[in-house]
């Protein structure tokens, strides 16, 4: 009965649809839809702005970018399943991968923009309450007796996975770079792309220390970054949040200074997010040059500056330089060198039946 | 629920009630739990909604749905024009979404009650094969959780999905986007702005999964009546040499409009109040959001004031509904006894 | 109108409601379809109105000579009329006669005056004249009923066909309404067909009497002919209550109450002639119901006219004579059904 009636209202409406689509010629508006994760709908709600001015200014046009923000892996599913995304701004590189997979998306997207195809980084860090009580500064606090961990589910939140390569490469540790500098970014660009094998998979003492922290010291895996933010900050939850740095910032910022401290480890994970750009879905509706534009756009001195104000690291080392002070230089490894890239983090760590399956049993 | 209008005993029943065989005490207990839980699960929830949305005063409430016009005059600094534009922003996607709620709901509404009246009129006034099938399958909406009825159309619907190849290249115009471009172009003045492509993720899937999920309301409210009308007098209508349409809207319509009614409250409160189903389908665009899915969006946006601001709008909703449903109950009770 | 049926049959599922029922009813005539619950009484009824339809391969239905099975109840020319008088709750009394009126095709249908007249005119038919703007509800059992029927005659239809009309009243609403409907079909005279259960009420109101019993109709005849001379023990037991006496032959023989005489001494005129106590006395008005136990145990019912009552003096306890005045023995043998 369902099928028959669904079927009956999608004839109906594809008769609308033939009859529209014939008086449908003037578009002097083109409508963008950028798909990502999130933490990013504030940095993206002002990029946007900044984009359809110098959009309409260049050519003319408006532009009307429409935002979807979710939990990355979700919003890449979203993708695959058929939401028609011009551009992906996600998390992480796998779930770009699983679009690419689908085949939405052309291999080599990575290449096609600087810098992985990542216009800003961030980095894990932490967010006590005012004062540091337990007197958290660095990763081996977090197994002090009665310390309690807020943090997202890996296995559906980017932001955790970034999470959990921090935990494991600081434990691991795993060589650093200082990425305030052009030189040290270069160092580390090269020795991520001649790393060959990678020590931290095997390193047992490690896998042993996380799994006691998710089994002893987390009381609760939210689904996605904000929500893991939200249980912290709102829900007045555990005593440390493991998150994005912009995340905490954005944190700090709206329940105030007075509450929350935030520590910088010693060391931790240089987090990459990539933007691609939708080779399908732009192909088909003619948009391919307004969504490419839209992701070179994130490249420019404005937008670089914008993500620094919003807590991004910016990539470019004028404007990092600029708001150094809300976002110390500290070593960061990288996923290429450490991990070898994000399938191989992907397929050991996070797949089904994956390290992180093995070591993790909530009913404990 | 649905059962409420059918479950009404005719005035005789009341006296047979056997007279309170508990204690006082029991009595008194039992009371007491069922306030107690009341007052702890719903009225504090509810009052708070209220108090949330008016914590920092009328103007702060307001402010959520029309943000304060920066004087021309005055000198802002940065964070000041960030933070009006930003109030701007917020205000105009949540109008957005009060809009598509009405919207979807508007066009879900007719069509539940084409297909509740079928529905109904199908399971209650004809004997054939699989009829109970059928009756299950008309509640089915009821057992199934939402999100797995949202999880069933983006299968159906989406690219991988078995209508897929033909539900994600499906163009169809925004009805909301037809405008008049006058007669330079061709001999039909008017044109749709803006098209869709796909279902899934659009708000053509808010409209299916919201249909999904409110599906068995009217038939519910309905059936009950319909089987207890009986046949005679549509019969009599019929043997009069009434047509059937006009035996359907003469007759049979006028006896059960306020179980329809009834019906289509409880469609409009679910309707508006949906999350789930629409939540997996609307893609998480912004501009899919209906006022749950923003409430939510606030929420996690850390605006408490707006999410609880716009979550009165629907809790207020929902309380104007309740009275309607009550002045309902109370006007078929009345009829039933006259 | 001539009514015909022929070879009717209807199931419902495996169950046969009518069997081979055939029914011929002259224009202007008063039947009534008279039978035990379960007969098929109403569903003949539904059949001739189109409400149902016969089984396939059963014969015609004819009004006037034509056959109209295939014709829809509402072209049909019928007056319907149910037991639950299905009036139109939401419709004022004269929303509701006025309704087959308005429901006529654009054509045939007479402008507001004429409805009003025609409307008025059966209102004092039925002599609720003045409840014209009442709704259903605020009207008694029988005049709902009576509104009920106006309606039915207001399209003018060529037959009349009343299930179980006066079903749901009480008795001396139904006694009332009877009469007056006999004198209705004295004023109108259209052919009119009457369901009920109440063998009264059809002996009393019909011209011909069709009883009816398991899916056919046992006897169709004039209400003193079902009476008098029942075609079968079925016609003869459903018609009234009966005492059984067996003979020395050993065969039954069955007996009216009032077809028994009760005697204070031995009467050597009647040597058939039995012993038994008076065990009860029952007052019904003009008619006295005793009740005795013969000798050998049985359970004898007596229905005596207050006057005989009286001359005998009966009282409880007493032992009197008492014999049948008319049996009925001589039943053709019932059908294997």
């Amino acid at each position: 009965m369902l099928k028959r009636k669904f079927l009956a209202l999608g004839a109906a409406l594809g008769l609308v649809g033939l009859l529209g689509a014939g008086s449908t010629a003037m578009a002097a508006e083109v409508r963008l839809l950028n798909v990502s994760y999130d933490p990013t709908r504030e940095l993206y709600t002002q990029y946007n702005e900044l984009f359809s001015k110098t959009w309409k200014a260049k050519t003319g046009d408006t532009v009307k970018i429409e935002q979807s923000h979710g939990g990355s892996g979700k919003q890449a599913r979203s993708v695959i399943d058929g939401l028609n995304a011009d551009v992906v701004t996600l998390a992480l590189g796998w779930d770009i991968t699983a679009i690419e997979r689908a085949g939405l998306i052309n291999p080599g997207w990575e290449k096609k923009l600087p810098n992985n195809a990542s216009p800003y980084t961030s980095t894990i860090a932490f967010l006590v309450r005012k004062g540091n009580p337990k007197g958290i500064k660095d990763w081996k606090d977090l197994w002090k007796p009665g310390v309690q961990v807020i943090t997202a589910n890996p296995k559906t939140s980017g932001g955790a996975r970034w999470v959990y390569l921090a935990l494991w490469g600081a434990l691991a540790n795993a060589r650093t770079h200082d990425f305030s500098t052009a030189q040290g970014q270069a160092e580390a660009t090269a020795a991520g792309a001649a790393a060959k094998d990678f020590p931290v998979y095997q390193n047992a003492e490690v896998q042993a220390l996380i799994a006691d922290l998710f089994n002893n010291h987390v009381p609760v895996l939210d689904a996605g970054a904000r929500g893991s933010t939200v249980s912290f900050a709102q829900k007045q939850l555990g005593d440390v949040l493991l998150n994005w740095e912009n995340e905490l910032w954005l944190a700090r910022d709206e329940f105030g200074p007075e509450k929350f401290d935030i520590v910088y480890p010693s060391t931790s994970i240089l987090t990459e997010p990539p933007v691609a750009v939708v080779d399908k879905v732009v192909d088909r509706d003619g948009a391919r040059a307004v969504a490419e534009a839209y992701l070179q756009g994130l490249y420019t001195p404005e937008a670089q500056d914008l993500a620094g104000q919003l807590h991004y690291r910016p990539r470019n080392l004028d404007a990092l330089k600029k708001y150094s002070a809300d976002l110390p230089n500290i070593p960061f490894f990288t996923i290429d060198e450490t991990f070898g890239g994000w399938v191989k983090a992907q397929t050991t760590f996070f797949a089904d039946g994956g390290a992180f399956d093995q070591i993790y049993h909530p009913s404990k | 629920m649905a059962g409420v209008l059918a479950s009404k005993a005719p005035p005789g029943a009341i006296a047979a009630r056997p007279a309170a065989t508990e204690s006082a005490l029991g009595r008194r207990i039992l009371i007491g739990i069922t306030v107690a839980f009341l007052t702890l699960f719903i009225l504090i929830p509810l009052i708070n909604v209220f108090h949330q949305a008016f914590a920092k005063g009328l103007d702060g409430y307001l402010a959520v749905f029309f943000p304060p016009e920066p004087d021309p005059n005055a000198v802002l600094n940065y964070s000041q024009k960030r933070r009006l534009a930003e109030a701007a922003t917020q205000a105009t996607r949540t109008w957005h979404s009060i809009g598509l709620t009405v919207a979807v709901a508007s066009i879900v509404i007719p069509l539940n009650v084409i297909f509740g009246l079928a529905a109904a009129w199908a399971t209650t006034k004809f004997e054939f094969r699989g009829r109970t099938l059928l009756t299950v399958l008309i509640d089915l909406p009821f057992s199934v959780s939402p999100v797995v009825a949202g999880l069933v159309f983006v299968l159906l619907l989406g690219r991988n999905g078995i209508f897929g190849d033909w539900a994600t290249q499906l163009v169809w115009p925004d009805i909301f986007s037809l405008r008049w471009v006058g007669f330079g172009e061709s001999f039909w003045p008017l044109a749709f702005e803006r098209t869709h492509t796909g279902i899934i993720f659009t708000p053509l899937a808010i409209v299916i999964a919201t249909i999904f999920v409110t599906f068995p309301f009217v038939a519910r409210s309905l059936a009950p009546l319909m089987a207890n009308l009986g046949p005679d007098e549509e019969t009599a209508a019929l043997s009069l040499g009434a047509s059937g349409w006009r035996t359907f809207f003469k007759i049979t319509l006028p006896n059960v409009k306020w179980a329809l009614l009834y019906g289509v409250i409880l469609t409009l409160t679910r309707a508006f109040g949906e999350f789930g189903a629409v939540s997996v389908v609307s893609g998480h665009i912004d501009v899919n959001d209906t006022m749950p899915l923003r409430i939510e969006k606030l929420w996690n946006e850390y605006n408490n004031q707006a999410a609880f601001s716009v979550a009165s709008v629907l809790t207020f909703l929902a309380l104007v509904s309740l009275v309607a449903k009550i002045a309902i109950e109370w006007k078929t009770t009345n009829e039933a006894k006259r | 109108m001539t009514i015909e049926v022929q070879n009717i049959n209807k199931s419902y599922g495996a169950v046969k409601v009518l069997s081979n029922v055939d029914l011929r009813i002259n224009s202007g005539e008063l039947v009534s379809l008279l039978g035990p619950s379960g007969s098929g009484k109403t569903t003949l009824l539904r059949v001739i109105a189109g409400i149902e339809q016969a089984d396939p391969g059963s014969g015609p239905i004819s009004f006037d000579g034509m056959d109209v099975s295939g014709v829809d109840l509402g072209r049909r020319g019928i007056g319907f009329v149910f037991q639950s008088y299905a009036l139109f709750k939401h419709l004022s009394v004269f929303e509701n006669v006025a309704f087959g009126l308005r429901a006529k095709p654009r054509r045939e249908r007479p402008n507001e005056q004429q409805i009003k007249e025609k409307v008025g005119s059966l209102l004092d038919l039925i002599q609720l004249g003045a409840f014209a703007g009442r709704y259903p509800s605020q009207l008694s059992g029988g005049q709902r009923q009576r509104v009920a029927l106006a309606r039915a005659l207001a399209v003018e239809p060529r037959v009349l066909l009343l299930d179980e009309p006066f079903g749901a009243l009480d008795a001396t609403v139904r006694r009332e309404l009877r009469s007056w409907l006999r004198h209705l079909h004295g004023t109108i005279h259209v052919t009119t067909i009457f369901v009920t259960h109440d063998q009264e009420e059809a002996l009393e109101v019909s011209d011909r009497v069709a009883v009816m019993g398991k899916g056919r109709i046992e006897q169709f005849a004039s209400p003193q002919e079902v009476y008098e001379k029942p075609a079968n023990e079925f016609v003869f037991k459903f018609l009234g209550n009966y005492n059984v006496f067996h003979g020395r032959s050993g065969a039954g023989a069955f007996v009216r109450p009032h077809d028994i005489a009760i005697f204070r001494t031995e009467d050597g005129e009647r040597p058939d002639a039995q012993r038994g106590v008076v065990w009860h006395i029952g007052f019904g008005g003009p008619v006295v119901k005793i009740e005795l136990q013969s000798d050998d145990r049985n359970r004898i019912d007596v229905e005596l006219t207050a006057q005989a009552y009286r001359d005998l003096n009966l009282k409880r306890g007493e032992k009197v004579w008492f014999a049948a005045r008319r049996a009925h023995s001589d039943f053709p043998p019932e059908y294997a059904i």
